[in-house]
């Protein structure tokens, strides 16, 4: 549904993006992580045929962003960085306009406009002017918009900052419900959390670069190392420890709990629960230890500053 | 609780492709404007709710000229008082008024254009416009007309209260209806001059203040056209020279228009976000364009590493640099061209109203070009400008004269006065001519530095054009640099209507002409160009590059060729010209 191939943005001699190629599928939620200025922003209106990449192509809802501009943004739903609301307009006055700029019938607009506004919780402020909106409500009807005319490509730039934890919550139910609808989303956030939780790819860009794509086991695989196991034992370990180093590469030993790197789990954890059992030490867990996807955006961000970084 | 998807949605892909494909097909002009009206409707309404915009609407609709109106009777009964024709006031001077009424509010057309285009660059509310499937055609005339609905509705309510004050109150003067056509077409194609040029400032800003500030490029000439306006509205007979004005303004709306629909599309929106001026960038630029470094070339060397070429001799730097410019000035020779060519015939044809009494022995009123000369070497950089001598008043009040009699005196009055001399007065015998001719020679050879005052003159007039030029997008330059064409059209037409040989003129421009006309015409040519630049549509670069290489080619070829040319040109009109009009003169032309 998004396929980008060797996607290049100069601004005069600034080069904001670098040749940079992905896919998104249907169904997929794709998020592009990075610090500022690394060139998200930048993807996006690429992607929503709003800049004109210097090289490379983009086809978006099978629409090439530079041969067919008009098809690509009628068919994408774009939450910018910056919310860019007319505050001297009503919320259901706003709407009504984006309604009119996407052609969509008077019947069907007012009934969209009015069905998010309720489904984001902003039923009552319909005809209140938007400079009376909280910052929350006026993301939450920056989003709405994007929704209105019920686009299957949704470009999402930082769609829950400046929200409460509740109407975050709130939009990633929504991003999730869209995710099952089988449309096509673009999230650009710095909440890794969120990202997390909410995608199925990422894609670290730096410097315009993506330095670092895939899945987040991959991503952990490849920047922070092996899964981490964390065994904790009711009777004290004792020399066990010894027998332990042999199968597995062990991080922290206590008394009664020990955490260990292993490439092959599912071989590996049943041979060293046989030992325990030998050995007459109660198992008290034996788990992963997850590590959070801050912890490989950080090492991948350290590595790209090594000069190690690659794409994957 | 409501869903986000339509249900329709997923069941039905095909009413989303052919939703899509809906936008695919080029746009009717009425779908255009259909479109473009959705985002004026919007932007209008938005306008109608600021106060600070409305205030001083409502203001200058209702109070001004209210004001105004009481401010024309005021006058007239002054001028009425002191023995005036009241009648005739009023023909002349209200008039004025109405126009002057409507460019108030006009004025605020440009306030909301900057507000338009910068304010929502600013805000950063622009984007999701930008990502919507309007075209930049469409979302240019809307805004456009959005800018101008307002004020121009305000103008013409304005120019209304006004004109029912005059027809209803004291005066019970009932303006022509094509008097009100003519203020009403010149309202409002000022708003439309301050609207397009308002989106091409817009261009080079990002913050509403930096563009108020920029504002005063359009705002200064507008005000400076109203006053003349003015001059010409109050002379009944000449009103029609505001026809030729809007038509004027028309064709700049166009140049504005073309330009602003190039510039106001997504790529220039978003693609600045500075305003500072970046020096080492301007620099670059200047430099790129004084070597002949193309901007291609520069990309190519940004973005593939390819070597940028260089001119190792003077040789070269021409070859490179400096000749690849006139294939650039084709068009604005042409013009300058026309310019000098439409110039000398209303020259001409001016020499047959407004006859030179040549026929009569002109007493002390031509100018003595040796003593002039004289005068002209003792000042600083040769600028000598000839005393005006104020005729005393007449005793007795003379007969009224004719439009052309007054025209023909003052253009004899308008002669500069001779400095005291003691050699009898210019006289039409070649005698007397060729003795003076003579002097001329003998004072030439004596004293070359005269090549100085006569290059020196020439320079300080092209410098004076380029700048007005540069100010009035090539106006006021094409009428400095056409205008001793023009004079010279004038003389000509004199000769003949007075059947005076005209080959000894002919020889005296010619001389020297032959070298000064041509670089006369490159250097306003590349004025011109420099000039127009921002109105002229380009795909590669933005309006501020555009501009410094066009002014950098100005200052290039002013310098490697106009000026040579002009040394030359100088050189010949002292130390040829003379001899080759005695010649001319000697051999019996």
């Amino acid at each position: 549904m998004i396929e980008a191939r060797g996607l290049t943005k100069y601004f005069g001699e600034f080069l904001a993006v670098d040749n940079i190629t992905f896919a998104v599928e249907p169904g997929t939620v794709f998020a592009i992580l990075g610090p500022n200025g690394a060139g998200k922003t930048t993807t996006i209106r690429m992607l929503t045929s709003i800049l004109t990449p210097t090289s490379g192509t983009a086809i978006v809802a099978g629409y090439d962003v530079v041969k067919h501009p008009a098809q690509v943004r009628a068919s994408v739903g774009v939450l910018t960085e910056q919310h860019g609301l007319y505050e001297r307009m009503k919320g259901l006055e706003y709407l009504d306009f984006f309604g009119r700029v996407y052609r969509l019938p008077t019947e069907i607009r007012l009934k969209r406009s009015r069905e998010l506004m309720e489904r984001f919780g902003l039923g009552d402020a319909l005809n209140r002017r938007v400079s009376e909106y909280s910052k929350g409500m006026k993301q939450k009807l920056a989003l709405v918009r994007s929704l209105l005319h019920d686009p299957p490509v949704l470009l999402l730039d930082e769609p829950t900052s400046a929200m409460d934890p509740q109407s975050a919550r709130l939009v990633r139910d929504a991003i999730v419900e869209l995710k099952y609808d089988r449309r096509t989303i673009i999230l650009t956030t710095h909440n890794l959390t969120e990202a997390q939780e909410l995608s199925n790819q990422i894609a670290v860009i730096r410097r315009g670069r993506i330095i670092a794509q895939g899945d987040i086991d991959t991503l952990s695989q490849r920047f922070v190392g092996p899964p981490l196991m964390e065994l904790r034992t009711v009777q004290p370990l004792n020399g066990f420890t010894d027998e332990l180093t042999q199968l597995v590469k062990i991080r922290e030993v206590y008394a009664d709990r020990v955490l260990y790197e292993t490439h092959t789990p599912a071989e590996t954890n049943p041979i060293i629960v046989r030992h325990l059992m030998n050995a007459g030490i109660d198992i008290l867990t034996l788990s992963r230890v997850s590590q959070t996807l801050e912890e490989i955006y950080l090492n991948i961000v350290e590595e790209d500053e090594k000069g190690q970084g690659t794409t994957v | 609780m409501s869903t986000i998807t339509s249900p329709s949605h997923s069941q039905i892909d095909e009413k989303q492709s052919s939703y899509v494909k809906s936008f695919a097909a080029s746009n009717s002009m009425w779908q255009t404007f259909s479109n473009a009206l959705i985002i004026t409707r919007r932007e209008v309404r938005d306008s109608l709710r600021d106060w600070r915009i409305i205030v001083p609407i409502v203001l200058l609709t209702l109070c001004f000229p209210a004001l105004a109106n009481a401010a024309s009777a005021a006058f007239i009964n002054l001028f009425e008082g002191y023995g005036a024709d009241g009648r005739a006031l009023v023909e002349s001077f209200l008039p004025l008024m109405p126009m002057i009424v409507g460019f108030f509010p006009v004025s605020i057309s440009l306030v909301i254009a900057l507000e338009t285009f910068v304010g929502e660059k600013e805000r950063r509310s622009i984007e999701p416009l930008l990502s919507t499937p309007l075209t930049n055609t469409e979302l240019y005339i809307g805004k456009v007309l959005a800018a101008m609905f307002p004020p121009l509705i305000a103008a013409y309510l304005g120019i209304g209260v006004y004109l029912g004050g005059l027809i209803l109150g004291e005066q019970q003067w009932r303006p022509a209806l094509m008097l009100v056509v003519q203020i009403l077409v010149l309202t409002t194609v000022q708003a439309a001059v301050m609207v397009t040029g308002a989106v091409v400032i817009s261009s080079q800003t990002t913050s509403t203040r930096a563009a108020n500030l920029l504002a005063s490029v359009i705002i200064i000439p507008m005000s400076m056209l109203v006053i003349v306006e003015s001059l010409i509205m109050v002379q009944p007979n000449r009103r029609f020279v505001l026809w030729w004005i809007a038509v004027g303004l028309m064709i700049v709306v166009v140049l504005f228009v073309r330009r602003g629909v190039r510039i106001f599309n997504r790529e220039e929106l978003l693609g600045r976000s500075v305003d500072q001026i970046n020096l080492q960038w301007i620099f670059r630029v200047i430099l790129d364009q004084w070597r002949g470094i193309t901007p291609q070339e520069r990309e190519a060397f940004v973005h593939r590493g390819v070597p940028i070429p260089h001119s190792p001799t003077i040789f070269h730097w021409y070859k490179r640099s400096v000749f690849p410019v006139f294939a650039e000035l084709r068009h604005p020779l042409m013009a300058i061209g026309v310019a000098i060519m439409g110039m000398f015939a209303v020259g001409w044809y001016l020499s047959t109203i407004y006859v030179l009494p040549l026929e009569r022995k002109p007493p002390t009123t031509e100018i003595h070009v040796l003593e002039a000369w004289q005068k002209a070497l003792e000042t600083p950089f040769g600028y000598y400008e000839t005393p005006l001598e104020v005729a005393p008043l007449p005793e007795k009040a003379p007969e009224p004269l004719s439009v052309k009699e007054r025209f023909s005196q003052a253009i004899v009055a308008a002669q500069p006065k001779p400095i005291e001399v003691e050699s009898p007065p210019w006289q039409f015998s070649d005698e007397t001519l060729l003795e003076q001719l003579q002097e001329l020679q003998e004072f030439a050879s004596d004293n070359p530095q005269l090549i100085g005052v006569v290059l020196g003159q020439n320079v300080r007039v092209l410098l004076a054009a380029a700048v007005l030029g540069l100010l009035s997008l090539g106006v006021l330059s094409t009428i400095i640099v056409a205008l001793p064409f023009g004079i010279l059209g004038y003389i000509f037409g004199n000769l003949f209507a007075h059947s005076i040989n005209p080959i000894p003129f002919i020889v005296a421009v010619i001389a020297h002409g032959v070298v000064e006309i041509p670089a006369i015409l490159l250097a306003g040519a590349l004025i011109l160009r420099a000039s127009m630049i921002i109105t002229k549509s380009s795909t590669e670069l933005t309006v501020g590059e555009a501009w410094l290489r066009a002014i950098t080619d100005m200052v290039k070829v002013g310098i490697a060729v106009v000026f040579p040319l002009l040394v030359v040109a100088a050189t010949l009109e002292v130390l040829l010209t003379p001899h080759a009009v005695e010649w001319a003169l000697q051999i019996g032309f």
